[in-house]
């Protein structure tokens, strides 16, 4: 029934071992500590409580330290009471009067913080990055690239994947363009340590990488490249197959139900339509590291919405899926109108549209993942959200709960999953961040300082700003593997 | 004192240097692990709680003793003239009174804490021992914690400076 804490120290037979325990003993009075060392379980239990600056500092102190907390099990669970933050924006503007010259990067930030856990430090960017644009950020990281256009020379893409929190930066080896696809043609997308948790050999936590995918229209296939920061290299190019599958007619007043059609998965080189991807839409990435582009096909009546799902596990594995939107689409990218998400309660991949009905108004969609095996949530239901009008959002915040009568045009920014808000822009008051779940929206800085209606609707300028939230900056913490690999590969 | 004694349980318990406690049952029943065994009728005479030690053993009853909640008539009374705000409080002064003690001994109570099962316990010295760290240099936390900087000096660099956003 009881339990006895510790074993008492048995008498131990072999001499030496009683000498060495003496020894240590010794050592231990030496260094002046009364000899009480906490089981590793009490330690997390204190650590769990600890803010994510002085568990960093604590895993510096020692090994032991360091390999307790880069663990999984204690990055998710000291995670999981933290809030999330969304921390603002980062903001490249064109200077006024040269549109080819760039002012230094802008950080906005969020205002109306939440009350919780404040970020352990000040976001702020390499100077070395002030000549790139921003592409995405995800779990602290963020990534920056300029392609390099020379006469005489192949296209090369030079991307930074760097932490702004953290200070920490990685220029990676220029890119070298294929031949048949333009460098404004490439999907990007950042997997961290925590969404390739599911790969077969998982690696470090806070290990990255980087995945880059262009749709070769003549062989009808996806070219996929990656780097990874374990190899700290480009790995050699992937073709996948990207299986067609037929667009059901939908009825705008129903929900959207793609179970009953039939599901061929013939090739897309049967069909006669343009697959077009539409890399200044952010991509989303479930918790199972699948990423999702949006893409446009025009198979000559007109374009249609869909979404480049990408699975990197089992050697690739590539899917289409239909996207529900009520707006029309004529395939451009500035005005596709859908914003994608994926919802971290339950890993739900989510759509925003915009309808105009009496003023702007939000429609959300959401699909949850049919089958374990090959999560992709192909020929699934999308399912309606409740619908926000924006116009009443807006004027419950910002003008004293009087009616707004005219915002202008709207233009859906980002989702911001784990803070759960959606960020818009409107020609008459600028941005705002709606939080989906009291339906408030705060009126943020000025994210995007260009005003005109071209540039609102349009949205010439919109990627040249990027969010920025965490919610675990224990995953930040480098662990020695990571070094020693680091190290290892500089001598190679 | 000796009204409240009249109507309730007591429960022995003893150290393993044999000193001998005698506690209501509801404050002994603020550990879990206490809770379970009089649960399962393994309470009869005395329960020994092994590991700890007398001294230390008080200590976690005192704590008990002062947060079991005040129920029964004595208790309706108490917070009849005293708002919970202001008992809240109070239990935080003293709460923070309590836990003035030295490195050795807030140790032994989160042990002591974490095996009887005592929330309220472990959280106060965890919280405690956390902020204490928190503000100190990394020299420090090693001799706090009682751990030996096993890093090469290069290494630690490497690593200091790759987790710089800690330390400003």
């Amino acid at each position: 029934m009881m339990v006895r804490l510790r074993a008492s120290d048995s008498t131990p037979k072999v001499s030496d071992m009683k000498q060495r325990r003496r020894r240590r003993r010794r050592r231990c009075r030496k260094r002046g500590d009364a000899g009480v060392i906490l089981p590793t379980e009490l330690v997390l239990e204190i650590l769990k409580r600890a803010s994510p600056s002085t568990v960093a500092r604590c895993a510096v102190t020692c090994r032991p330290w360091l390999r307790l907390v880069s663990r999984r099990s204690f990055a998710r669970r000291a995670a999981r009471p933290r809030r999330a933050l969304l921390l603002g924006f980062f903001a490249f503007d064109h200077a006024e009067d040269d549109e080819q010259a760039m002012l230094p990067p802008r950080f906005v930030e969020c205002p109306g913080g939440p009350a919780g856990w404040r970020c352990p430090c000040v976001p702020r960017l390499d100077p070395r990055c002030r000549d790139l644009d921003p592409v995405l950020s995800r779990n602290g990281y963020l990534v920056l690239s300029r392609a390099a256009v020379l006469a005489g020379t192949p296209t090369t893409i030079n991307y930074c994947v760097c932490n702004p929190s953290t200070g920490l930066c990685h220029f990676l080896p220029p890119y070298r363009v294929h031949d048949d696809i333009g460098f404004w043609e490439y999907g990007c997308a950042l997997l961290t340590g925590r969404d390739l948790r599911s790969r077969a050999s998982p690696p470090p936590i806070s290990s990255f990488e980087l995945v880059l995918a262009a749709i070769h229209m003549e062989e009808h296939v996806l070219w996929v490249d990656s780097f990874s920061s374990s190899t700290m290299s480009w790995s050699p190019t992937c073709r996948l197959e990207i299986p067609y599958v037929p667009i059901a007619m939908v009825d705008e007043w129903r929900e959207w139900d793609f179970t009953s059609r039939p599901r061929s998965r013939s090739p897309l080189r049967q069909s006669w339509t343009s697959l077009e991807m539409h890399p200044k839409n952010l991509p989303v990435v479930d918790e199972d590291g699948v990423i999702y582009w949006q893409c446009s096909r025009d198979h000559g009546a007109g374009a249609a919405r869909v979404a480049l799902a990408l699975d990197m596990r089992w050697r690739g594995h590539v899917e289409l899926l239909d996207l529900p939107g009520e707006s029309r689409c004529s395939g451009a990218y500035w005005d596709f109108g859908v914003v994608l998400g994926c919802r971290s309660s339950d890993g739900a991949l989510l759509a925003f549209g915009l309808a105009e009905y009496d003023g702007p108004v939000l429609k959300r969609w959401w699909t949850v993942k049919r089958s374990v095996d090959r999560s992709i949530p192909t020929g699934c239901t999308w399912h309606r959200g409740g619908d926000v009008d924006l116009r009443r959002a807006i004027s419950s915040c910002c003008c004293g709960g009087d009616a707004v009568d005219d915002i202008g045009g709207v233009k859906l920014l980002w989702y911001c999953e784990k803070s759960n808000v959606l960020v818009f822009n409107t020609v008459a008051l600028g941005s705002f961040a709606l939080d989906l779940k009291t339906g408030r929206a705060e009126a943020v800085g000025e994210v995007l300082r260009c005003k005109s209606e071209f540039c609102a609707r349009n949205a010439y300028i919109w990627w040249r700003a990027c969010p920025y939230e965490i919610d675990c900056p224990l995953t930040w913490i480098t662990s020695p593997s990571d070094n020693t690999r680091r190290v290892s590969l500089g001598h190679i | 004192m000796a009204t409240r004694e009249a109507g309730k349980k007591m429960i022995m318990l003893k150290s393993p240097d044999g000193m001998e406690f005698e506690v209501e049952e509801a404050v002994a029943m603020e550990s879990q692990t206490i809770r379970k065994m009089i649960e399962d009728d393994c309470a009869d005479t005395a329960i020994l709680i092994p590991n700890i030690n007398s001294k230390i053993l008080s200590r976690v009853i005192e704590y008990c003793n002062k947060h079991v909640p005040t129920t029964g008539a004595t208790g309706a009374a108490a917070s009849d003239t005293v708002a919970p705000a202001a008992l809240a409080e109070d239990l935080k002064i003293w709460d923070a009174e309590f836990i003035k003690v030295n490195r050795a001994t807030r140790f032994d109570l989160i042990q002591a804490a974490s095996y009887l099962n005592i929330k309220g316990l472990l959280d106060l010295t965890s919280q405690t021992t956390i902020d204490t760290i928190s503000d100190n240099s990394l020299e420090e936390i090693r001799s706090f914690l009682s751990t030996k900087n096993d890093y090469l000096p290069e290494e630690e660099q490497t690593i200091r400076r790759e987790n710089q956003w800690a330390f400003q």
